[in-house]
């Protein structure tokens, strides 16, 4: 059977029931690997915090890469393993830091992941959170030259890969973080850290995924279980690292490189959250024509199919019904010959 | 380089297609912004006789 190459998002920091927490859009992930084959995806679905997977059918690219390959501007080209180096924010605290080196240790020791060196930013990132209106998390980083510079030192090194640990204030102890614990609030952090890893990908043109360093929390007896990956080490690098060491290569398009793995023109179709529609790479795909697989999966935003006049979304309740409209397409059955009522062929006629 | 966070709105009158919003947006952001991260963040119906809708967008920005 063919493979039906698919664009998986689920946007970071809108609060998604299904993604919007700590990984918690792996398993459907997985679902959506296997039933398309090929199934090319973000750290914000893959990551989470000190779990992953690893599926040799899973493209792990970075959002602001995963746009421009939905644009039609990179190919993804696979590796046998990248060389990571991490960008450690100098503003992180000396404990924590060495918490991190000691992942980077365990990765290599026991994961057989190439984590080969690291540098530490000349000033501090300064991350600063600002909310935008409709309640999705933003915010920004007052130093994005030392990031940049940083990564830079990295890629001068041989690095192939980048992988960000920036140091978060800790007035996120607060109301927010007490609800997203609790299942109930946007991750209000993963909208800066969407800013942090994009801007390594713009200027640096590199796989790359960002880490929070964050003050361990107290025990929380109600925490809600999509994020509990996020309690139960002292870091969120492990997932990062797992994603980086197969993560593919960025290749600029057009080019002469034959051994791209895969192009953006054979993008069969991308699914994301209903309510979710106004995304670059959403858009890119409606451009080409490209079937849009919106799926039922609460967020903050109400961008549904109701407000984009496209006849090729198609609407569905959960993953699992995504997953069977994914393996349709590639098996070649038409999605009207599963519904019911099925109209009569006679009303089909061109007049 | 300075990093800011924006808020564009925009009418999105119904001559401009669906495959034409995405270039639309990026044309609309204001000159000398380099654009980090985008979405649409709402659409608003405000004609319901000629579907006119306003767009709100979100961006990430720096100079």
């Amino acid at each position: 059977m063919r493979n039906l190459p698919t664009i998986f998002i689920v946007p970071t920091g809108i609060g998604c029931e299904i993604g919007g927490f700590a990984g918690d859009a792996i398993p459907a992930a997985k679902l959506l690997a296997a039933s398309s084959g090929c199934l090319i995806t973000h750290p914000n679905v893959m990551n989470g915090g000190s779990l992953s997977t690893v599926d040799e059918r899973i493209f792990y690219v970075e959002g602001y890469s995963l746009d421009k390959f939905a644009r039609g501007e990179i190919g993804l080209k696979k590796v046998y393993q990248q060389r990571i180096g991490i960008i450690f924010d100098s503003g992180i605290s000396n404990e924590m830091f060495h918490r991190h080196l000691q992942v980077a240790d365990a990765c290599t020791a026991t994961l057989g992941i190439n984590v080969e060196t690291y540098v530490r930013t000349n000033k501090p990132l300064g991350v600063v959170f600002e909310d935008q209106a409709s309640g999705a998390s933003g915010g920004y980083i007052e130093n994005p030259d030392t990031l940049i510079e940083a990564g830079q030192k990295l890629l001068n090194q041989g690095i192939t890969a980048i992988a960000i640990v920036s140091d978060f204030p800790d007035e996120l102890e607060n109301k927010d973080i007490t609800l997203y614990r609790e299942g109930k609030s946007v991750d209000k952090i993963s909208g800066v850290e969407a800013v942090i890893s994009h801007l390594i990908s713009k200027f640096l043109k590199v796989p790359c995924a960002h880490a929070p360093a964050l003050s361990p929390l107290n025990v929380k007896e109600d925490l809600d279980p999509r994020a509990a990956a996020e309690e139960i080490g002292f870091t969120f690098l492990p997932s990062v690292l797992m994603g980086l060491n197969k993560a593919p290569n960025l290749v600029d398009l057009p080019s002469s490189d034959k051994e791209i793995t895969l192009l953006p023109n054979e993008v069969r179709s991308i699914v994301v959250p209903s309510g979710a529609l106004g995304g670059e790479a959403v858009l890119a795909c409606i451009e080409r024509g490209i079937p849009v697989i919106a799926v039922k999966n609460k967020s903050i935003l109400k961008v549904d199919s109701g407000k984009i006049n496209y006849s090729n979304i198609i609407d569905v309740n959960n993953y699992f019904e995504a997953a069977g409209v994914l393996l349709s397409l590639r098996e070649g059955i038409a999605l009207k010959s599963l519904q019911r009522p099925i109209k009569s062929f006679k009303n089909f006629q061109i007049i | 380089m300075k990093l800011n966070s924006i808020v564009i709105e925009l009418e999105w009158s119904q001559d401009i297609d669906i495959v034409d919003l995405r270039k639309f947006i990026i044309s609309n952001f204001p000159k000398g912004v380099e654009i980090i991260r985008w979405y649409i963040d709402d659409i608003k119906i405000i004609n319901n006789k000629t579907r006119k809708k306003l767009i709100k967008i979100s961006a990430s920005t720096h100079n």
